[in-house]
């Protein structure tokens, strides 16, 4: 046992350089795997917001306080409120007005080119009456299933 | 200045390898010294597989949060469009901030730091003494 030891002891000794490579490896391997099996196993409700949409007949549900981003699908587009279906599956009401910056594959839009059915990321803050007061939205596609019942008129 | 003559200090120099120790109890100490540090290197391995299967389950948890929670996608925009995140730092900050899993991530960040230091373990506990000298290092 004592001479496995040794030898392995000597094995490495003269490897020194590789091992020390191998074990930052090991560690780069166990974080990436870590963090691929976390993304990949967490589910943001992602197919609910992709389902038929009835989600306008529904409340707007308040924005938790704290809370500063958001993200969903626009099911309606107001003067200066869009109506976002978040991942959860709640309505949520989002103020733009001129300060808004909004964002469509990289380059500045007017706020009317909002249309329903996009699927949109709201960073911005809660207000008091539970709505959300967006400092950006950002254009990240849109969502075939839901584009044709929305935009409807208020 | 007393003392013995240069003559005498050079045979005593010369005389000191051959006190030196033998070949044998040269095999005997590496010997020893191997066993100890089979000790160290069996707690470093283990200390190691266990923080590696931490940095795993902290970074799936870690990562999970972030996604979520939508942070991954902030962070993924700014990568993206970074001058409309410099334009709203405050709120690509404040977003990123509010969704950020401080408790897993400073779990992560200690669990590195212990990675890193077994990771040293492992490679010090493998340290042989020179095979002139005889001297284990600890």
């Amino acid at each position: 046992m004592s001479d496995r030891a040794f030898r392995l002891f000597e094995f490495i000794g003269r490897r020194r350089a590789a091992t020390s490579w191998l074990l930052g490896v090991a560690a780069i391997v166990a974080i990436a795997g870590g963090a691929w099996f976390g993304t990949a196993s967490s589910n943001p409700a992602e197919a609910r917001t992709a389902q038929g949409d009835d989600s306008t007949r529904q409340l707007p549900a308040t924005v938790a306080a704290g809370r500063r981003s958001l993200q969903g699908v626009i099911v309606q587009v107001r003067p200066r409120v869009i109506l976002v279906r978040a991942e959860d599956g709640s309505v949520m009401r989002v103020a733009v007005d001129e300060r808004t910056t909004i964002r469509r594959s990289g380059v500045t839009v007017p706020r009317d080119s909002l249309a329903g059915g996009m699927r949109v990321l709201v960073l911005g803050r809660t207000r008091d009456d539970g709505s959300m007061r967006a400092a950006v939205v950002a254009v990240r596609g849109s969502s075939p299933a839901t584009a044709p019942a929305a935009n409807r008129p208020p | 200045m007393t003392g013995p003559p240069d003559d005498d200090l050079d045979r005593l120099f010369a005389a000191l390898p051959a006190e030196g120790p033998s070949g044998s109890d040269l095999r005997l100490r590496r010997r020893l010294h191997v066993e100890r540090r089979r000790w160290w290197l069996a707690l470093a391995a283990a200390g190691h597989i266990t923080t590696l299967t931490l940095a795993v389950l902290l970074s799936a948890q870690v990562f999970a949060a972030l996604t979520a929670n939508g942070t991954l996608d902030i962070l993924a925009l700014a990568i993206a469009e970074p001058d409309l995140a410099r334009g709203n730092l405050r709120s690509f900050s404040t977003a990123v901030g509010a969704g950020m899993p401080y408790r897993y991530s400073a779990l992560l960040a200690a669990d590195l730091a212990v990675l890193i230091l077994t990771a040293r373990m492992l490679l010090h506990a493998t340290v042989l003494p020179a095979p002139q000298n005889g001297e284990g290092s600890g």
